[in-house]
């Protein structure tokens, strides 16, 4: 990889000068790094991938960033990013070259971020906000960068500074859902924001909207081997003999062999299977097979904020909506609210994040119900961040994360403490 | 009692002279060629234009702000005085914008002579100096 080289090449140079800030000429590098670790105070549960012994890998990441102004109005700009969770494999989250076309219009063009909520364009940046990682009940989605354009507009109203963004693109890469690997194709990706600041308020809204293609397949031989032995099973019971009875458990027979097969799959080519299943045995007035599925079925994703940070106080909320047209996945509402007082050098915050996952309506609604596929959370997280100098910060923070509904069924709560350190350079 | 109110009014007298010498009076600077005058920069525009929330001057041309290095007193005074912002604040602020590729940190010179130099000769640069330091190669636009 090209951005690879550049890196490696430059690094070499910084650490021939034994600086970590390089910069030479218009060549500028940056990163910034968390290293952290979490606990539960419960053994039997998972929450936010920690469990109740230490978990150091979580919650730390690397990442590098190089830019290099090429002329007066370009910028060539790459951020690698090394992540714990993912055994430290780097990946590009941002790879773009942008284009300062007036002073107030830039465009951008290559690998970029996907700017559904408030914190997404950084929301790996430990060090840009209080907490040590972002509230799960919002900042939860399996995919961030996406490759593309976008272009922004600043624009002044008075005393009422706005940028305006639009962007559009497509993202074709293996996503990570329920800890399992799917290969995806999000196509005609776009979405509109705007973020506007006045003194020491800010509000920001956004929509975003994709054709999910996710490479997943009912498995039509456990439908067909069900369904098999449900003809068998009806037609011994109408009028017993021993052909039916032979057949029947010759049926039963395939149906486990066909039930191991089915049982090793992921959990969203399961639902697929399930949905078609159910659907037909309770009689649901719902093409599953057509519902039920993630190919080129849109999903969007909606957003407000309204912030507040006059240097001794700040605050912000916000509520987020996603809808899905699939019925595999459960449209979601969720929303936090967050205070924060600064005394000096240290911040103490306060929290409250919820989400909820709606039902569709009528028997699409029943379907997702009897596969149970909805969930619902609510956590409360108080902590503590301490700027130790202007490019360090040590966080402290104790989170109750109650899992109200989880996969259909009564979750669990726990309480989840967690210290990080959180440098940029 | 007359000598308790003598010794606080020294005490006082003695304690605003030691707050104001230890503030700098920050002037902020633009070229001599810059159309802008003192009555149409006021201080709001100063922080709006220094957190890259506006790159214009009242008069519609491109401004650029340019900052002293971190651990100048005058950069810590403009921080204090214009921003209203710590320097971990302002890290954090920058470290928004940087990370998500939307800015890059302003330009930043190490001494007064550079600062008044740059700034002397690109119209488009707005910078603060000491107010001690002000002569005709520049042009005061606020001060603090």
């Amino acid at each position: 990889m090209r951005i690879g080289s550049i890196i490696s090449s430059v690094l070499i140079a910084v650490s021939a000068i034994s600086t970590v800030h390089a910069s030479s000429g218009d060549l500028n590098i940056y990163g910034f790094m968390s290293v952290g670790v979490g606990i539960l105070d419960k053994n039997e549960v998972t929450i936010e991938g920690f469990e109740g012994e230490g978990n150091f890998k979580q919650d730390t990441l690397l990442a590098l960033q190089v830019s290099k102004q090429v002329n007066d109005s370009t910028t060539a700009t790459g951020q690698l990013v090394s992540r714990g969770t993912d055994d430290f494999k780097t990946e590009a989250a941002w790879a773009f070259i942008s284009f300062q076309a007036t002073p107030d219009l830039t465009a951008r063009m290559g690998r970029l971020r996907i700017p559904f909520f408030y914190y997404s364009e950084f929301l790996e940046v430990g060090y840009a906000y209080n907490w040590v990682r972002l509230p799960s009940d919002i900042y939860n989605i399996p995919f961030s960068s996406f490759d593309g354009v976008d272009f922004t507009q600043r624009f002044s109203i008075g005393s009422l500074d706005n940028s305006f963004q639009i962007n559009y693109g497509r993202l074709n890469d293996e996503l990570n859902i329920f800890e399992e690997d799917y290969q995806s194709d999000l196509k005609n990706m776009a979405g509109i924001s705007l973020n506007s600041t006045y003194g020491d308020w800010g509000f920001r809204i956004a929509g975003q909207r994709t054709e999910m293609t996710l490479y997943t397949a009912a498995d039509m031989n456990y439908v067909g081997a069900v369904q098999a032995a449900t003809i068998a099973q009806l037609t011994h019971n109408a009028s017993p003999s021993p052909e039916s009875g032979a057949a029947l458990l010759a049926a039963a027979e395939s149906l486990a062999e066909a039930e191991v097969n089915f049982s090793k799959q992921r959990r969203i080519d399961q639902g697929q299977t399930g949905a078609i299943l159910l659907a037909q045995a309770m009689g649901l007035d719902v093409d599953a097979q057509e519902e039920f599925a993630l190919d080129g079925h849109t999903a969007d994703f909606y957003s407000a904020a309204l912030t507040f940070d006059n240097g001794n106080y700040s605050f912000i909320g916000e509520v987020t909506a996603i809808e899905y047209e699939s019925g595999l996945l459960v449209d979601n509402r969720a929303w936090l609210a967050s205070i924060a007082k600064r005394f000096g050098e240290t911040i103490t915050h306060l929290t409250y994040s919820t989400s909820r996952d709606i039902l569709n309506s009528g028997d699409s609604g029943k379907l997702q119900e009897a596969l149970n596929l909805q969930g619902e959370d609510e956590s409360v997280t108080l902590g503590l961040r301490y700027d130790y100098d202007v490019n360090t910060a040590l966080k402290f923070e104790a989170q109750y994360h109650n899992e109200i509904i989880n996969r259909g069924i009564e979750g669990d709560y726990a309480m989840l403490y967690s210290f990080a350190v959180d440098v940029i350079f | 009692m007359k000598l308790l109110i003598k010794f606080m009014v020294s005490v006082l007298f003695f304690a605003s002279f030691a707050l104001s010498s230890a503030q700098a009076e920050v002037a902020v600077i633009v070229s001599l060629d810059n159309k802008n005058t003192y009555t149409n920069i006021d201080k709001e525009l100063i922080s709006r234009i220094f957190l890259s929330k506006v790159s214009e001057f009242p008069d519609g041309s491109v401004s650029r702000p340019v900052n002293f290095q971190q651990g100048s007193y005058l950069r810590e005074a403009f921080n204090r005085d214009f921003l209203s912002k710590t320097e971990s604040q302002l890290s954090r602020y920058w470290s928004r914008l940087r990370f998500s590729g939307k800015a890059a940190l302003p330009k930043e010179v190490s001494s007064v002579a550079e600062m008044k130099l740059i700034v002397a000769n690109d119209p488009t640069l707005i910078g603060y100096i000491d107010s001690m330091d002000v002569d005709d190669s520049i042009k005061v636009v606020h001060k603090y």
